[in-house]
């Protein structure tokens, strides 16, 4: 049912981990080069001891998931191009758009773990595995910067499903206007209808939340460098909820205007 | 009722709307079990528009269809074939990794037939389908839509970009699958491919049916008198009255009378005209064509809907 959806998903993995290849390839360069030296240190284990937490960790790699999530969002978008092939299979369209999300999903959580190994890898490359710990904040942080992929991934779905075309377009859109809309309502003076505006609407902007983990991560720096005051308010459970619960409102959105779609 | 008994496409009183225009209007069409129906139309005419509302890719303004006498549900699909107009193959994916989407996705799918088909048209299945020629990517589709033995095949412009060889390929699967009992419904450009194996034909034009018969009726229906002078065509002598004759064509040196009954009167009649040569002809279903439609609506260059 899902049969082209798993073979997209295992070029697009495989392009994924071919990058984090070439990074740990110019890693291990970088540091065997004639006269380099390799500090370390940093906020994260300056904070804790020497130790590195993992919920930290997991707060600053959210990125890798998120940016592979927008790549996936338009999977739905992707199969109307001939969708007479995939429409005339003895499969229900919801059935088989369900399953889509499902498994891009299952890749959006490999694709963490990806970024996570390959974290792992420079840190045994330079003897730092010892100092990871895995702290409270890790089964939090992995299941709020997992919700945000999902988020944008159901946002972009909702957005492209239901035509053909224009997907690459409405992804660069979208990371265009989250970028610049997040910052906007702490640069506007509060009280203003459009800070009331702008941190409404933020509420549907993943990287809103993205501000939000890396703030609320134990002892993590401001990673995305923006900070929304009204959502770094809520509580986690909150933002937890919301995350998830827009991106399950997307994503089934996006379903029926799949399958109601005329072509 | 069961499948034996029910009409295997029936569409009722259809009509589809895009705003203001009219795509098809009001059109009724059985087909019955076994038999090959030619739907034919200059571009434009709703032959895909039928087609879309048909496989529930678009829906009907009003009006019903029915596949085996319930509405299309998924379910549907697992013994209904379809070759779009345009190929709608995974550019990326190999040939071989369609016919692996088809064995995962259709109890039916049988991998011999497959086989078969694949050496008929001699596929490359290695090549992803980008690589492919556009006659491959429409034997590929050939290919797929006929691996399941569907009972039911809708194929809009099968043989496209087809060389004649697999061209007549196509048209002896088609022909051998009604004799095995399936129900075929496809749109052709070329009439000479309808001729050969439609045993039915229906013809459209603006949306609207406007010929439905069995094609050895249709062309039963009318004889040409064809004669051909030296000169310029004298006066017809109020041949152009005569109520024998549905319509008189000429073209250059050439005239042509479309003859209800008693073709031979009529050739007599003609022959007092002085030609140099008189014939009486057999309708073709090209003629039939382009009668119903006329010429300029069959030179249309829009694109069909």
């Amino acid at each position: 049912m899902v049969y082209v959806e798993l073979l997209r998903l295992r070029k697009s993995l495989m392009w994924y981990t071919g990058v984090f290849a070439a990074l740990y390839v110019i890693f291990l360069l970088s540091i065997h080069a004639p006269g380099a030296t390799v500090h370390i240190g940093g906020d994260i284990s300056h904070d804790h001891n020497g130790s590195i937490p993992l919920g930290a960790l997991l707060a600053g790699l959210a990125w890798c998931p998120m940016i592979f999530a927008t790549v996936l969002g338009v999977s739905l978008n992707r199969e109307n191009e001939g969708v007479e092939m995939v429409w005339t299979k003895p499969v229900a369209r919801e059935r088989l758009a369900l399953g889509y999300i499902l498994v891009d999903l299952g890749a959006i959580v490999v694709a963490y773990f990806i970024a996570l190994a390959f974290v792992m890898l420079v840190l045994a490359t330079l003897g730092l595995t010892g100092l990871v710990v895995v702290d409270a904040s890790a089964a939090r942080n992995f299941g709020l910067g997992l919700g945000i992929a999902f988020m944008w991934y159901g946002l972009l779905q909702a957005a492209t499903a239901w035509n053909r075309g224009r997907a690459g377009l409405v992804v660069g859109l979208s990371w265009a206007v989250f970028i610049v809309l997040a910052p906007l309502a702490r640069i506007i003076p509060a009280g203003t209808w459009l800070h009331t505006a702008v941190v409404l609407i933020n509420y549907v902007n993943p990287m809103a939340y993205m501000s939000a983990i890396s703030s609320h991560s134990a002892g993590a720096t401001n990673f995305s460098g923006i900070e929304v005051r009204s959502l770094n308010d809520l509580s986690f459970e909150l933002r937890f909820a919301l995350v998830w619960t827009i991106g399950v409102v997307a994503s089934v959105i996006a379903i029926f205007s799949w399958k109601r779609m005329e072509v | 009722m069961n499948a034996t008994q029910t009409i295997p496409v029936a569409i009722t009183d259809f009509t589809k709307r895009y705003g203001a225009q009219e795509a098809v209007s009001n059109l009724t069409l059985d087909i019955e079990r076994g038999s090959i129906c030619g739907l034919l139309g200059p571009n434009g005419s709703g032959k895909t528009t039928t087609f879309k509302c048909l496989l529930g890719f678009a829906r009907p303004t009003s009006g019903s269809m029915a596949i085996e006498g319930a509405p299309l549900t998924p379910a549907t699909f697992e013994y209904l074939g379809y070759v779009p107009e345009r190929s709608a193959l995974y550019e990326w994916m190999t040939g071989a990794q369609h016919l692996e989407f088809n064995r995962r996705t259709f109890k039916s799918y049988d991998p011999k037939r497959a086989a078969e088909l694949v050496d008929l048209f001699k596929v490359d299945l290695k090549k992803r389908v980008g690589k492919l020629s556009k006659g491959q990517h429409t034997a590929l589709a050939i290919v797929l839509a006929f691996s399941t033995r569907p009972r039911i095949l809708i194929l809009d412009e099968p043989a496209s970009g087809l060389d004649p060889m697999f061209q007549r390929a196509v048209l002896d699967l088609i022909i051998e699958a009604a004799a095995n009992g399936a129900t075929v419904v496809f749109s052709s450009h070329q009439i000479g491919q309808v001729e050969r194996a439609a045993d039915r034909v229906a013809i459209l034009k603006n949306g609207k049916l406007i010929v439905d018969g069995t094609v050895d009726s249709l062309k039963g229906s009318e004889k040409i008198v064809e004669a051909i002078f030296d000169q310029m065509i004298p006066d017809l002598n109020g041949l152009a009255v005569d109520p024998r004759i549905s319509r008189i064509v000429r073209s250059g040196r050439i005239l042509r009378a479309y003859v209800n009954h008693d073709s031979e009167g009529v050739a007599r009649r003609i022959n007092e005209l002085a030609p140099k040569n008189v014939s009486i002809l057999d309708l073709s279903l090209e003629d039939i064509f382009i009668n119903a439609v006329g010429d300029v609506a069959a030179a249309s260059p829009n694109g069909d809907r």
